[in-house]
C-alpha cells in the first residue's frame, strides 16, 4: 500500500512538472490558437541561461532565476513578433505556425547543443538536500517547491482568465481575433502579453525542474513539450485549468501504471491516451463543450 | 567513388519518401508526421526478414508493403476522423508509439538496432556492390515518381485536389471524403515503406534513430521546401538538402559541430521556407499551406 502511495505522490511530482510546462503551452494557444512548440527550445534554452549565471558566473541562485525569465520571455515574444504576427497579418493559419515552430524548436535545441555542447550538464544550488518523510512517503524540498509553485500559479491564473479584464479579453481573442480588434481592443499588444507571460513562466519552470532533476540538456525541450502537448489536450483546449488538471492526470497515470508497466512504455502509454482521449472526448477531460476538432 | 554512390542511393531513398509523402501534404492537404514510422516499418519488416526468413528483395518489397499498408491502417483509421492539427497531433501520437516499439520491442533489437543484415539476392544474384544497391534505389524513385505523376494527373487526382480545397463540396457530390484520404494514406505507405527496404539493404544494418519524430519532420521539410504539390520540387528538395550538408566538409566548419550546423540549418529552412515562401522552391500552390 505504501508503495502504491509513494508512486502516487510522484505521480503529483511529475504531474506538476508538465502541468508547469503545459499553463505557459496553454496561455501561449488561447492567446493566439497557435500549437507553439518552440516552447520547448524556450524551456532548453532559459535553463541553460540560469545555469550560465549559477554555476559558471557563480551570481547565486535570485540571479539565475531572473536570467532564465527574461531569457524566456525575451526568446517567446521575439518569436511571436518576428514569426507568428507576420504569418497572421498575412492571414496565413495557425496551423501554418505550428509546422513553424517545429522549425524554431530545432533551430533553438541544436543552437544550445553548438554553444553550451551536447552533454549533460550539473545544475545545483550546492548545499544539501532535505528530504522530508511523512509515514513511509519521501518527497524532497525541490519536489515540494515544484507542486507548491504549480498550484498556485493553476489558481493564479484560473482567477485572471475567469474574473479579471485583461484574461477574459485574450481568451476572447483567442476566439475571435478579428472582432476582438473591431470592439477595440489591443489584440496585437495582448498576444504579446501573453507570450511574455506564457514564456517566463516556462522561465521559472526551466529552473525548477532542472534543479530538482539536477542535470540538464540540449535534448530536454523535446520530450517535455510533448508531454505538455499531451496534458493540454486530455485536459482540454483553450483553458489554462483544464490544461493543468491534464498535467496532473497524465504524470499520475504514467507514475501508478509503473505498478503494472515497465517505465519505459511511458511514452507509448501517454501518446496511446491522447489518442484516445482525441477520439472520445476530443474537449479534454476539463474542457468546455467545443468542438476541439474543428477550430 | 563510394561515397558519391552513398550520396546518391540516400538522396534516391529520401526522394521516394519525400514524393510519398507530398501525396499526403501537397495534394490532400492531410499534414502527417508519421511517415518515418511508417517508413521504420518496412525497414524492420524487411531487416527480420533477411535475417530469419529470405533476403530475396522482391519478397523484401511485398512483405514490407504488405506490413507498411497494415500499420498505415491502424494509424489512418483513427486519425482521419480528425482534421488539421488534430489530425498532426494524432499522427504525431502514432509516430511516437511505433517508434517506442522500435526502441524496446525485444524482436526489434531495442537501441543498438539490427546488424549483419545480408545483401539482398534479385533472380538468384547477389546485390553486393553499392553502384548496383544505387540502381535499385534509383528505380523505386522512378517507380514512385511515375506512379504519383500518373496518380496525381488522373481523375483521381483531381478528387485529391479537390479534397484539399473543399471536402464539402466533394461530399455533396456524393463521393466519400473520408475513403479518398484512406486510398491515398495507403498509397502512399506503400512507398514509405520500399524506401525502408532499400535503407536496409543499403546499410546493411539498422539503426532506430533513423525513425524518429525528427525524421518525420524533416521530411515534411523536404516537402514544404520543395513545394507542396510539386513532384519535380520533392525530388529537387531532396538532392539540395542531402548534398547542402556535405559541402561542409569543404568549409571550415568543425567535425565536432558539424551535425548541429546541419540541424540548425534545415530547421531555418523550415522556418524561412513556411513565413516567405510557402509554395516551395517549384511548387505552385500557395494555398495548401494556408
Amino acid at each position: 500500500m505504501s508503495v502504491l502511495a509513494q508512486f502516487a505522490v510522484n505521480g503529483i511530482v511529475t504531474g506538476s512538472v508538465y502541468a508547469l510546462i503545459a499553463l505557459g503551452f496553454a496561455l501561449i494557444f488561447t492567446a493566439s490558437r497557435v500549437f507553439h512548440f518552440a516552447h520547448g527550445g524556450v524551456y532548453t534554452l532559459s535553463a541553460f541561461a540560469g545555469y550560465t549565471v549559477l554555476v559558471t558566473l557563480e551570481l547565486g541562485i535570485v540571479a539565475a532565476f531572473l536570467a532564465a525569465i527574461v531569457t524566456a520571455a525575451l526568446i517567446g515574444v521575439l518569436i511571436n513578433m518576428l514569426l507568428y504576427e507576420p504569418m497572421k497579418a498575412g492571414g496565413v493559419s495557425p496551423f501554418v505556425a505550428l509546422i513553424s515552430s517545429f522549425g524554431v524548436l530545432i533551430i533553438i535545441t541544436h543552437m544550445t547543443a553548438m554553444v553550451w555542447g551536447s552533454n549533460p550538464v550539473v545544475l545545483s544550488r550546492g548545499g544539501k538536500t532535505t528530504v522530508y518523510r511523512f509515514g513511509a512517503i519521501y518527497t524532497t524540498d525541490a519536489q515540494m517547491l515544484i507542486i507548491g509553485f504549480t498550484v498556485i500559479l493553476a489558481v493564479a491564473l484560473w482567477i485572471f482568465f475567469r474574473h479579471m479584464r485583461l484574461g477574459i479579453a485574450i481568451r476572447a481573442m483567442g476566439n475571435d481575433s478579428e472582432l476582438a480588434e473591431v470592439v477595440g481592443m489591443p489584440a496585437k499588444r495582448l498576444r504579446n502579453i501573453s507570450f511574455i507571460v506564457g514564456s517566463g513562466l516556462v522561465g521559472i519552470s526551466a529552473m525548477l525542474i532542472g534543479l530538482n532533476v539536477g542535470i540538464i540538456d540540449f535534448n530536454m525541450g523535446n520530450e517535455i513539450i510533448l508531454m505538455a502537448t499531451v496534458a493540454m489536450i486530455i485536459g482540454g483546449l483553450g483553458n489554462v485549468g483544464a490544461a493543468a488538471g491534464g498535467g496532473f492526470v497524465l504524470g499520475m497515470i504514467q507514475n501508478i501504471a509503473i505498478w503494472k508497466i515497465e517505465s519505459k512504455w511511458q511514452m507509448a502509454l501517454s501518446f496511446a491516451i491522447l489518442i484516445i482521449v482525441l477520439l472520445f472526448k476530443p474537449n479534454g477531460l476539463f474542457g468546455e463543450k467545443r468542438p476541439a476538432t474543428g477550430l | 567513388m563510394e561515397y558519391f554512390i552513398y550520396i546518391g542511393t540516400l538522396i534516391a531513398i529520401y526522394a521516394t519518401l519525400t514524393i510519398s509523402l507530398n501525396l499526403l501534404v501537397g495534394y490532400t492537404g492531410l499534414i502527417s508526421i508519421a511517415q518515418a514510422a511508417i517508413y521504420g516499418v518496412g525497414a524492420y519488416t524487411t531487416a527480420l526478414l533477411a535475417l530469419n526468413f529470405t533476403n530475396d528483395l522482391l519478397i523484401s518489397f511485398v512483405c514490407a508493403a504488405v506490413v507498411g499498408v497494415f500499420v498505415s491502417l491502424i494509424i489512418a483509421l483513427p486519425s482521419l476522423r480528425l482534421t488539421n492539427e488534430y489530425f498532426l497531433i494524432a499522427t504525431m501520437g502514432f509516430q511516437a508509439i511505433i517508434f517506442s516499439l522500435f526502441m524496446n520491442l525485444e524482436i526489434t533489437g531495442g537501441a543498438s538496432g539490427l546488424y549483419g543484415i545480408p545483401h539482398p539476392t534479385l533472380f538468384g544474384h547477389t546485390i553486393r556492390a553499392g553502384w548496383e544497391k544505387l540502381l535499385v534505389a534509383l528505380a523505386l524513385a522512378v517507380i514512385c515518381y511515375a506512379s504519383a505523376l500518373r496518380i496525381t494527373n488522373a481523375p483521381f487526382g483531381r478528387l485529391l485536389r479537390a479534397v484539399r480545397e473543399d471536402q464539402t463540396a466533394v461530399a455533396s457530390l456524393g463521393k466519400s471524403v473520408f475513403r479518398v484520404k484512406l486510398a491515398i494514406f495507403v498509397f502512399s505507405a506503400v512507398f514509405a515503406s520500399a524506401a525502408g527496404t532499400i535503407y536496409v539493404y543499403s546499410l546493411t544494418a539498422l539503426d532506430p534513430v533513423a525513425f524518429h519524430l525528427d525524421e518525420s519532420i524533416f521530411i515534411i521539410t523536404l516537402v514544404i521546401v520543395g513545394g507542396t504539390g510539386s513532384l519535380n520540387g520533392s525530388i529537387l528538395a531532396a538532392a539540395l538538402l542531402i548534398l547542402l550538408p556535405e559541402t561542409f566538409k569543404f568549409m571550415a566548419i568543425p567535425e565536432a559541430i558539424a551535425p548541429e550546423v546541419r540541424q540548425v540549418l534545415y530547421g531555418a529552412l523550415l522556418v524561412f521556407f513556411t513565413r516567405f515562401r510557402r509554395q516551395g522552391l517549384i511548387g505552385e500552390y500557395r494555398d495548401v499551406l494556408k
